[in-house]
């Protein structure tokens, strides 16, 4: 663990946040999935992708340090998770896009459909930073090149 | 290096990627209205032709008879070209004409010292003052809105030809211009526009003022400070001193009331605080006309009674005329009576108190929340409104507590209620201008001409024939209202058992000619003496069920008069009253006719004749729960005019929901308990074997439906042939798209068959839904037109003239031919409560006979052109703070006589032998604590089983989703959908929420949640058949050849082409339009570049470690 720790690099604590942001996108998720009367008509799916996102988030912060960030296993696990996060943002968006629409339009003074609104911005908000992250990351390298 | 970039590039693709089937994902599920707004048509209903076996195209002796493709509506002939294509030119120089009369006829003068009308002509030189003099406000903010290019107020005052490119709202979209010479009103008569030299120094002065075209809860009535204007502006007055225009304007729009003491901050004054008050520019406004020039006009650009009590009795302000909202081309009318080019012949859609404040309604309005609002679980379900002011909503109120007044009953001489009054109540210090109240450049003597007879042409039908005889008096020529009043006796037993009566009430109207000076013409007016009637929700049938509506045995009085106030005083002529009893001015006892009612059975109260419908069902109480005291808990007041001081409304009531109420607002009162339920629990093991699903012995599509009675036999078989699935998937949906019915030959809809307007059809010629149509207009300079384009629904109102109101149906019918589109989510037919509410100009009246024919008239029309006019929102939108779900307590006496006899008068349409309406939008509110959605009372009790209606009914937009079953079982057809549709059974669950509730708490939808219960599918029949019979009357008839029932054809079979039917059947394709391209191509492009940065990626890696 200390020689793991050792190697870490500043590459390892922004994946580590990407982490962190993606848990809270995700719990945010399931915080809009909550408000009454607006439950995704697929949250099954967008509660699925968006853990195993966060857990493949969360491995790839490990085989950058393991093996490093351009390596191929780390670009899979990687991008997989970036994959995975942006379906859950898909059906977020899919599904609130009407709601939004609404509120925009005739249904301005609807409260509850405020509350679905803004939790949803925050966990989409969360979603895209830690995609912005790893497409960041994924344009530098924590070991020098041979 | 080269590594990170790929790495870096795949990610950023991918990314990418996804947000495109992102988007292309939201933008087909919200097809319909995208491609409104592209002006694209993504989906297409086609008709595909069959071969033709020799002798099948025989037609049959059944009274049916085959008609091609595109022939069973067609637009008028005059908006055709000779070669049958749409003459789109034609078609909107109507529409200018119609837009004209709007406010011709539909603006009403109020006062006139002489002032008007001004002479025509440019040796007439005005100024315009007032924000709202330079951007007058045509219509909504939302709601009913205007589109396009529009005719301004100083353009129709000084102008000689339209200006639609400088000149617009929305869009710059109106095509090439019009000369005003060109445009003459009614087709031949006198050429637009007045001609007027306006100053021309106003319009540097209020170049950018704003314009706050919306009701608000802080309203900002943005009236520039004149103070601020320039001296060069003030300093030309005197070269443009023929008169002062001055306007006046107040928004309305959707979403938003005006709220008590609801004026902006910046804008109050010491006593000044309410939105509808004169603000302290407006009287500075006001006040440098005063001293600027001999005759001031005021214009009232509203639809909310502004407070103008004080400019009543102002002699320096020498005219008052309120124009409404005028829409694209109404101040083409406004001119006309300010030039004189016609008199004026509105009168009032509402009346004008001096304070808004002191009608009873306005003591409970806006937001209000239960005070337990923490012990109801549903969301939508915490708020409130009380309407205790029972039936005297409006004139109602001033009127009957005036007459009462007179007679000195009731206490209607109290305080209570008093805002201008200077001691007792005081019905002219109240009131600056009654309902139906309104001027003209002549005069008028209106007197009963002949007998009142009745018609009886059933047990349960009585119509009553009023004459009247209207002499022009004055010296010049003109039209006026035949507005025809009505008053029931307020017997001893009304009072015992709260049956409250007003003393005035409109009973039927009608508008003469053009009278020549000196001559006279007789009007005769049809009422129906169910609107006399009044409901009894304590009277016991004898089937012990309660509720019945009564006629009292007693005197009658029919009058006739300039308003009801003019009628209520006639008829206090009759009953031997004088200006020494109290009254304001002397009536005329021979503009008013005695009827007594001899009725000796039952003590005098008549419960037969009227407690039964037309439609032979027995009347009893539908909705007992929409009254607060139908619960346990505190019991609330309704006001009676046997006692006005002891029941007038307290103001705000806070409110407890006490626990069998809470039942009710969270949905958990099952079928078959209180008062009949609202919400459904679904069975899984009726016997369904005689309910017929998949039948392939007979082969009957829509299509060889068109006009069929309600009652033809074929349906039933039509209806065996479907799939359960489907017709489930079906009967959630009720626009703008729909899904397949495979078993009745109708194809999916993916394009969008639904508008939601009512002043007419919302969106442009080119984004018409069926571009092949011979007279479709795709390109051009009109293209771009927007069919939005009338005036505020009080104008038509204050027209009193149902030729106008048929006339605008007819039109907005033809556009909808144009269009290719078959129902409308309009017109507006809520009751104007109160000044308040926010969406009063989507509204015609605070009258409900007067808003009934007026939708009755447009809907008539409309559907002779194919078009279903779904009147909206069905019902109790009183206001719209907290529309979402609000609970609105009223008696059932009130709901029966106010808001549900407008839309009761369009339903029965007794003038139209019962071809009425048949299309309707429910209420995001409640009734009483449940939803309108869900009310089975409401929907099926009296809608359907008194009224006899067999029609459409969607609910408002994605409204009470989680109510699914509760929905379908009560009586809508389907949810209005506007987004985010299903559009096949496969995603029926997924699009309607996956969450309806029933007693038992959720469920999962699925297609077959209904296979076991005989109820439900007998209930989706019928729902199917309700769109499907309106569908076969409406002008999606037109995409196919069609079989219709000649005997029900309501076009005169005039104009269609003579060609040989050819038969076959529709098919949906899809096009690859603009925005499906663009989505496409994202996917593709940004797909093959994140795996060709992949790949190059992969190919490094590799790269490297052959390297090492």
């Amino acid at each position: 663990m200390a020689d793991f720790m050792k190697k870490a690099g500043i590459m390892f604590w922004i994946n580590v946040a990407t982490v962190v942001l993606a848990l809270v996108g995700w719990v945010m998720y399931m915080v809009t999935n909550s408000v009454e009367g607006h439950a995704f008509a697929n949250s099954a799916m967008g509660i699925a992708f968006g853990i195993i996102a966060v857990v493949l988030v969360a491995a790839g912060a490990f085989t950058t340090v393991k093996f490093g960030s351009q390596n191929i296993i780390t670009f899979v696990v990687k991008t997989a998770a970036l994959v995975l996060i942006m379906v859950a943002v898909a059906i977020v968006l899919a599904d609130r896009a009407v709601t939004i629409v609404n509120l925009m339009t005739w249904d301005n003074e609807n409260t509850v459909a405020w509350n679905a609104f803004y939790t949803t911005v925050v966990s989409v908000a969360f979603y895209l930073v830690a995609v912005f992250t790893i497409i960041a990351t994924a344009f530098m390298d924590n070991k020098k090149e041979a | 290096m080269i590594r990170k970039l790929w790495n870096g590039l795949a990610n950023l693709f991918a990314f990418l990627l996804v947000l495109s089937i992102v988007a292309g994902n939201v933008l087909e599920a919200n097809r319909a209205q995208v491609d409104i707004f592209f002006g694209t048509q993504s989906s297409e209903t086609i008709w595909v032709e069959d071969p033709v076996e020799e002798g099948e195209e025989e037609e049959e002796e059944t009274g049916l008879k085959n008609l091609n493709q595109y022939s069973t509506f067609l637009p008028n002939e005059e908006y055709l070209n000779a070669d049958g294509t749409g003459n789109s030119r034609a078609l909107i120089k109507d529409a200018i004409d119609i837009g004209r009369r709007h406010n011709s006829e539909g603006s009403v003068l109020l006062k006139n010292n002489g002032a008007l009308p001004l002479a025509k002509g440019a040796n007439t030189k005005v100024t315009l003052l007032g924000t709202y003099a330079y951007n007058t406000i045509v219509n909504s903010s939302m709601g009913q809105k205007s589109q396009g290019g529009i005719i301004s107020l100083r353009n129709a005052l000084g102008g000689t030809a339209t200006d639609f490119a400088t000149e617009n709202v929305g869009a710059n979209a109106s095509g090439a211009d019009f000369q005003f010479a060109d445009l003459k009103l009614n087709g031949n008569g006198v050429a637009a526009g007045a001609g007027f030299t306006v100053n021309p120094n106003f319009t540097g002065n209020y170049s950018g003022v704003g314009q706050n075209k919306g009701a608000s809860n802080t309203y900002t009535v943005g009236e520039k400070d004149p103070s601020t204007l320039t001296a060069e502006f003030t300093g030309s007055f005197r070269n443009y001193n023929d008169a002062a225009i001055v306007v006046l304007g107040r928004g309305s729009g959707e979403s938003n009331d005006y709220l008590k003491g609801g004026l902006n901050n910046n804008e109050k004054a010491e006593g000044i605080t309410e939105p509808l008050e004169l603000t302290p520019n407006e009287i500075a406004l006001l006040d440098l006309a005063k001293d600027n020039f001999d005759k001031v006009i005021v214009l009232l650009n509203t639809n909310s009674a502004i407070e103008v009590g004080d400019l009543k009795y102002d002699n320096e302000i020498d005219a008052i005329l309120w124009i409404g909202h005028p829409g694209n081309y109404g101040t083409l009318g406004v001119a006309d009576i300010l030039c004189g080019n016609v008199s004026p012949s509105g009168g009032l859609y509402d009346i004008y108190a001096t304070y808004n404040l002191s009608t009873p309604a306005m003591q409970n309005m806006g937001k209000y929340n239960f005070v337990n609002g923490s012990e109801i679980t549903r969301s939508k379900s915490k708020t409130y409104v009380m309407e205790n002011e029972s039936i005297y909503v409006g004139y109602r109120y001033y009127e009957t507590r005036y007459y009462d007044a007179i007679y000195n009953q009731g206490g209607a001489k109290s305080t209570v209620g008093t805002f201008a009054s200077n001691g007792a109540w005081d019905y002219a210090a109240e009131v600056a201008y009654g309902f139906g109240y309104g001027m003209s450049y002549t005069t008028f003597d209106y007197k009963m001409y002949g007998n009142i007879t009745f018609e009886t042409p059933s047990e349960h039908e009585i119509y009553a024939k009023v004459q009247v005889e209207v002499t022009n008096t004055g010296d010049v020529a003109g039209r006026t209202p035949v507005q025809i009043y009505g008053q029931a006796p307020y017997t001893q037993y009304d009072k015992d058992h709260l049956v409250e009566k007003a003393a005035i009430q409109l009973l039927g109207f009608d508008k003469t000619d053009i009278i020549q000076p000196g001559e006279s013409e007789v009007v005769a007016v049809k009422i129906d003496m169910q609107n006399f009637a009044s409901y009894d929700n304590t009277y016991k049938n004898p089937d012990n069920t309660y509720g019945s509506y009564i006629l009292d045995a007693g005197n009658y009085y029919f009058a006739v008069g300039n308003g009801a106030h003019d009628a209520l005083n006639n008829v206090l002529a009759l009953q031997g009253k004088k200006v020494a009893d109290g009254m304001d001015y002397e009536g005329k006892a021979d503009a008013a006719r005695l009827w007594n009612y001899e009725y000796t059975e039952n003590n005098g109260v008549d419960a037969t004749t009227f407690g039964v419908a037309k439609t032979g069902e027995q009347i009893e109480n539908q909705i007992p729960y929409i009254d607060w005291n139908f619960f346990s808990g505190t019991k609330i007041p309704h006001l009676t005019r046997n006692d006005w001081e002891g029941t007038y409304p307290e103001a705000d009531y806070a409110l407890t929901a006490p626990a069998d109420m809470i039942e009710y607002l969270d949905g958990a009162i099952p079928v078959g308990e209180g008062a009949k339920g609202e919400f459904y629990t679904i069975k899984t093991n009726d016997n369904v074997s005689n309910i017929k699903w998949d039948d392939t012995t007979t082969n009957i599509t829509y299509t060889q439906m068109g006009f069929a009675s309600w009652d033809d036999p074929r349906w039933d078989s039509l209806l065996n042939q479907l799939n359960l699935a489907e017709a489930t998937t079906f009967a959630s949906l009720a626009g703008p798209s729909f899904t397949a019915l495979t078993g009745a030959g109708f194809v999916a809809d993916k394009g969008g068959l639904t508008d939601n307007a009512g002043n007419g059809i919302v969106f442009k010629l080119n984004a018409g839904k069926d571009k092949n149509q011979p007279w479709a207009v795709t390109t051009g300079e009109d293209a771009n037109w927007n069919g939005q384009v009338f005036g505020s629904a009080p104008l038509v109102a204050s027209s009193f003239d149902r030729d106008l109101m048929y006339q605008i149906g007819d039109f907005v019918g033809n556009e909808a031919i144009f269009l290719g589109l078959p129902i409308v989510w309009g017109p507006g037919l809520n009751t104007h409560r109160h000044a308040y509410n926010g969406r009063n100009g989507e509204y015609y009246s605070e009258d409900p006979v007067l808003a009934g024919y007026c939708a009755l008239d447009f809907a008539v029309a409309a559907r002779r052109k194919g078009l279903i006019a779904s009147p909206k929102h069905f019902v109790f939108n009183d206001q719209e703070s907290n529309r979402q779900g609000v609970a609105p307590f009223m008696t059932e006496q009130r709901a029966r006589e106010i808001e549900l006899r407008a839309y009761q008068i369009c339903m029965e349409a007794v003038d139209y032998d019962g071809y009425g309406m048949i299309g309707l939008m429910t209420s995001f509110s409640k009734v009483g604590p449940t939803e309108v959605t869900n009310s089975w009372g409401m929907l099926t009790g009296i809608l359907q089983e008194e009224w006899g209606f067999t029609g459409y009914a969607v609910t408002d937009i994605s409204d009470d989703k989680d109510l699914y079953t509760g929905m379908v079982y009560a009586g809508c057809t389907g949810y209005d959908l506007r987004f985010g549709q299903p559009t096949s059974t496969s995603d029926f669950a997924s699009k309607i929420g996956g969450q309806a509730q029933t007693v038992t708490g959720k469920i999962t939808l699925s297609t077959d949640m209904f296979a076991g219960d005989a109820t439900m599918q007998q209930i989706i029949r019928r729902s199917i058949k309700r769109s499907l019979w309106c569908f076969a009357q409406s002008n999606l008839m037109n995409r196919s050849a069609v079989t219709i029932d000649v005997a029900n054809d309501p076009t005169g079979d005039t104009g269609r082409p003579d060609v040989d039917y050819v038969p076959g059947h529709n098919e949906t394709i899809e096009h690859e339009v603009i925005w499906r391209v663009m989505y496409k191509s994202a996917i593709g492009v940004t797909a093959g570049l994140a795996g060709v940065a992949a790949l190059l990626y992969v190919a490094s890696c590799f790269k490297k470690k052959e390297v090492k």
